[in-house]
Order: C-alpha cells, then structure tokens, then sequence
C-alpha cells in the first residue's frame, strides 16, 4: 500500500513511519519541521520507500498517484511546543484535518485522526471512557490543542456521515520511547536525562502523583490496529497501568547504576498536573490490543536513545 | 453619532445580521454585508440595497477576502440544525475556515472582530443557568459536534490569535434568538410552531414538552452585540447574550396555538438525537459589564413574529433537503 503519515518526523510519526516500512509498505511523510525533528528520520533517507513531503499541513495538500491511507498526527504535542505555537496548534488539527479529509476524498483513501486524552480535558480521577464528553475549556491557554483535538475528531465524523469517508479516530493517552525531545520538559526524559548527567533527580511534591505512560511501540501497533479495524468511533490507546512519580525515578536510577544522582523533593506543583488515565476496554474487544512492553524495558530503550543520541 | 466606521458584517443577510446591518446602516455606517445565500435570503436585505452607505457582496468566507475595514462582526454560518446536520462539512468549514479569514482580515488592517458564537458551546449542559466559566458537556462526535465544535474552535482560534497575535476580540455566545426574518423552514421550535399554525397543522414537539428553551427577541440581541463591540478593550468576552425567562416547550406551543388563533392540535414525536434538556444564559457578566439586558417579554415579540409569517408568502420558501440548503429570495 501507499501511506501518508503527517507529521512523519515527529515523536509517534516516525516510529509509525518505520513501522509500516517494515511491513513493506511504501511511505511519504509529510513534516513541516515545526517541532518535528529531521534526526528522527534521518536513517530513512536512502529508503527508496520513503518519500519525505516538506509541508505545512494547514495548508492544502495535493499528492501525485494512489494514496491507499491517510494517518493524521501532524501537531505541536507537548505543553512547551503548543504553548510556544498556539496558532500553529490550533490550526494542523483544526485546517490541517480538513485538508487531510479533503485529500482522503480525492483519493479514496482510509483516513486515521490522531486525537487525544487531551479531548477529556480537566476530568477527575479514575479512568476515561471513550464516551465521557469530557470538561474541556473553548477559551483557555491549552485549548489550541484540547478543543483543536475536540474539532478534529468532530471533523472526521463530519465527512464520514457526509461523504461516506472511511475515516478512523484513536486518542492517544501519554506515550514514551526513544525520539521524544529530550528538551520538552516531560518528566521521562527530564529524570533521564538527569540520572545520565548525575543531576539530581527532581520530584516534585511527594511524588505520589502517578502517570500511566505508554510505550511508542505498543502504541504504534495499536494506531495500526485502529487504522485496519472497521470501527468509525473513538478508540483509547495508552497503559491503563499506574506508577508513582517516585516509582519512576527509582527505576531508572536503578537502570543507570552508574549514576550518582539522588532523588530530591522539591515543594511546588508537576508541569501537568492533569494526567489522565485510558480505559481501553474498547481498544482490547474491537482491535485485540492491548499495551505489552513493561515499564522497566521501555524505559531501558530511552535510557540507551539518550545516550547513544550523546545529549548528555 | 460621532464617527463613521466601515464595517463588515459577513452573514450579513441571514436573519441576524441583516437586522444588524439594519441597525449599523441605520447609525450612519459604512456597511458591507458579505454572504454566500447558503442559507440567508436576498429578500432580508432587498430594502438596504439602495442606501448609499450599505453594499453587498457575494461571497463564502471559506476563502479569504481583502477588505478595509474598522470593525468585523463575523455572523456567517449554518445555524440551524437542519442545515447542519444536511451539510456538515460546510457547516465545520465555515466556522473555522472562516474564523481564520476574518482573524486574517483583523490582523491585516487592525480591525476590531466580534465572533457570534453560541450557547451550543454548552451542549448539554449539567448547570443550569449557564455562566460563562461553565466548560460545556459536548459531544464531540455526535450529529451536532460539526456546529458544536465548530463553534467551540472558533473561539478558540480568536483567543489564540487574542493573545498570540493581539487582535483585538469580542466574542458573544448567542442563545435562542428569534424575530421576524427567521426562515419558516429553519427547523427552529419558534419558526416550526408559528408555521404549523398558520398554515393549519397540527403543533408537533418533540419529546413531552416539558424541555425548557429561554427566548430572545432579535432587537434585544442586537443591542447587546453592539453594545459589546464597543464596549472596552479589556472585555473580550466570552459573554451570553440571551434572556434568562424560561419557557417550557409546551407553554410555547399554547401561545402560538392563543396568538395565531389557530384551531390546531398539539401532539408529540419522539425526541431528537443530542437535543438538550434545558438551556438557560446567566446573564450577570453582561448586565454587570454591558448594562445589557433583553427588555421585551416573550409575548410581545412573537406577536410581532406572528406578524411577520403572516406578511410573507409561505411557498415562495424552500425547505432545505440533502442536496441544497434555502434557496435565496
């Protein structure tokens, strides 16, 4: 098949990229290098399979020949890089969706819209459904992402009923692995890159909050999934799985023995408070999928990404 | 009136921008009423084209348009379910696409722009009356998220342009709204019963009647968008516009059964999908910050939209169907 992913240097973009290379599908990625980092794709460039498209997404896209799917990922994602690029966010997922489903009509091809936990928006405690509608603020400093996530999903379901497109729509809790920006400030890296650099380890508050990451791999295999199930509505994906933040610095200080950085507490609030946990009852009975790669060996592969990347 | 302004009001022939443009042309303003008929009517506006200070020009706000202008009031956008839930990407393109353009035009010239958004940013709501700070409950993928949504984006993007940018916004969020002008085919409870009853059918509601709806006399709700458009700069909104009376649908459907002297039944059909219970503005951000609020009780506006209804020719109004929305007068 011919497959275009947006935002194909980014994050989750280009391990889905390699990904379905590997299947042995040909491949054009399409990245306007916003926040998307050329490194990430870098070993693809003598891939005769891979195309790379230098684009903006809100902007109109036409492609030569077949276009057999479109997966839609292309957005600033972390708080620092929509924060730093409200208007760019707000308009890959609201512009950019329009413009991938008008490409999907013309070509006939299935379409996937990346969306996200941040749909639910400040939600309380416990895991979200996929048929929660959510608390999300129109009008507040992360709604360039939240409601542009909100309107992009509302977009796919638009041209699905209107147009009959075959259109896909998974949400897409925290997720970790190599080629996440070391500099982006979430809490993964940050104790990574700290542990490496025998800083110390900051936890803030009591460390007790907890976080439910997700590997990339098993999230790329369940984008995939989303993409060949035939099922129009929302979909989870993340790790149901709780760990406390201290749990986490703990394991990958003991993964990085060398290290001789001690966890310190510091007063004050986490970056994003609002971490949000999946219900992915629906992801397990319609795509048979659920998370497999287990805490300690996902982190073992950013601890070596970042090493090997020499960013210490 | 001390200064002229020119000013751009896209939507400008449907049923609130042309009182709108009314209102404006009536000040002594430069005004350009833009709309692309999708769903207004030529016939809203017949009696403004000859005013020297009142143009009209044909267009879809889907793509950008080059004016010069001081202040935009962006009204354009299928506003009623029937028409989005038969066009639904129109409807989330000309929310967002248009928005986009209008912030464009505003960055452009310096333009001030007013973005008409809408209580459907609330859904269905779970407080009542809803206050501004109130998040909404909106389904995103459900059959009215196109507008929902939509709506919700827009003023998004006007936010971030806010304060991204520096343009300088207003954003209202309009209740129910009626008054002559409405289209007797919008699918609107106010147009649908006043319709029945003057052309001899039967009153349907949807669902028992006891669903609450507050109403807003079209005069009213534009006093308030003006009001807010000049208001000062450090009160961008968003703001409710709407009256706060509540009505059940039932009690509606009496009135317009006492004011048409129609000798009709009313019966009930099953709900409708996504259709919220109750919808109610708290308007005290606007009394405090606009000195705003509606002033003429429910029974006089409908007479005067009883009125109106029994002025026009039914059959020259088109009911929209899948392949077309209103055709215009």
């Amino acid at each position: 098949m011919r497959i275009l992913v947006t935002g194909a240097a980014g994050f989750i973009g280009s391990h889905l990229v390699d990904f379905l290379l590997a299947k042995g599908h040909e491949v054009a990625g399409v990245d306007n290098f916003l926040t998307g980092r050329r490194e990430n794709i870098a070993h693809l460039a003598d891939n005769r399979k891979f195309t790379l498209i230098e684009h903006d997404v809100s902007e109109p896209l036409n492609i030569d020949g077949p276009v057999d799917q479109i997966y839609h990922l292309a957005t600033p994602a972390s708080p620092q890089a929509y924060t730093a690029h409200r208007v760019a966010t707000i308009k890959a997922n609201s512009l950019g969706t329009i413009n991938m489903l008008e490409l999907a009509c013309r070509t006939g091809a299935r379409f996937l819209f990346a969306s996200s936990s941040g749909i639910y928006g400040d939600v309380s405690a416990g895991p979200q459904r996929e048929d929660n509608c959510g608390n999300a603020n129109p009008t507040g400093l992360r709604s360039q992402y939240d409601e542009g996530k909100r309107f992009g999903e509302a977009c796919a379901m638009a041209y699905h009923r209107e147009r009959g497109t075959d259109t896909r729509i998974v949400r897409i809790f925290n997720t970790y692995g190599p080629r996440m920006n070391p500099a982006d400030g979430r809490v993964i890296t940050n104790f990574v890159m700290q542990a490496l650099r025998n800083e110390p380890i900051t936890v803030y508050g009591d460390g007790m909050q907890t976080r439910s990451p997700c590997h990339v791999s098993d999230m790329v295999r369940g984008i995939v999934a989303a993409m060949e199930a035939d099922f129009h509505e929302p979909v989870n994906l993340g790790n149901p799985e709780e760990v406390t933040i201290v749990q986490l610095a703990r394991e990958i200080l003991s993964l990085v023995p060398a290290s001789s950085s001690k966890i310190t507490f510091v007063a004050g609030l986490p970056y994003d408070p609002r971490v949000k946990r999946p219900d992915i009852s629906r992801a397990r009975q319609i795509l048979r999928w659920s998370p497999a790669v287990p805490l300690r060996e996902g982190l073992k592969t950013v601890i070596d990404y970042c090493r090997s990347a020499k960013r210490i | 009136m001390t200064t002229v302004k020119r000013i751009l009001v896209t939507g400008g022939a449907g049923f609130l921008g042309s009182h709108l443009c009314e209102r404006l042309t009536a000040q002594g303003h430069d005004v350009i009423c833009l709309d692309n008929f999708f769903t207004s009517q030529k016939s809203n506006i017949s009696h403004l084209l000859g005013r020297p200070n009142f143009e009209l020009i044909r267009h879809d706000i889907v793509h950008p348009i080059w004016l010069e202008v001081d202040e935009v009031y962006n009204l354009a956008c299928p506003a009623s379910p029937v028409h989005y839930q038969f066009n639904p990407i129109k409807t989330v393109k000309t929310s967002v696409m248009g928005a986009i353009n209008m912030l464009g035009l505003a960055r452009r010239t310096g333009a001030k722009v007013l973005q008409a958004s809408t209580s459907e940013v609330y859904g269905d709501p779970t407080v009542h009356p809803q206050p501004e700070s109130y998040w909404g409950n909106v389904n995103p993928i459900g059959v009215r998220a196109c507008y929902d949504e939509g709506k919700r984006c827009a003023e998004t993007l006007f936010f971030d342009y806010h304060r991204s940018e520096g343009i300088n916004i207003r954003v209202v969020r309009i209740f129910n709204t009626y008054g002559p002008r409405m289209h007797p085919y919008d699918g609107r409870v106010i147009s649908n019963f006043i319709v029945q009853a003057l052309s001899g059918q039967d009153i349907t509601i949807y669902g028992d009647g006891t669903q609450t709806r507050s109403f807003c006399y079209v005069d009213d709700l534009i006093e308030g968008m003006i009001r807010m458009m000049n208001g000062p700069d450090d009160f961008i909104g968003p703001v409710n516009l709407g009256n706060p009376a509540e009505f059940t649908v039932r009690q509606l459907a009496e009135m317009v059964l006492e004011l048409t002297g129609a000798r009709v039944k009313i019966v009930h059909l099953p709900p409708v999908a996504d259709d919220p219970r109750q919808r109610r503005p708290d308007i005290t951000l606007a009394r405090q910050k606009l000195s705003w609020e509606p002033t003429v009780p429910l029974r006089e506006g409908l007479a005067k939209t009883v009125e109106y209804f029994r002025s026009i020719d039914l059959k020259s109004f088109r009911r929209p169907t899948p392949s077309r929305a209103h055709n215009g007068l």
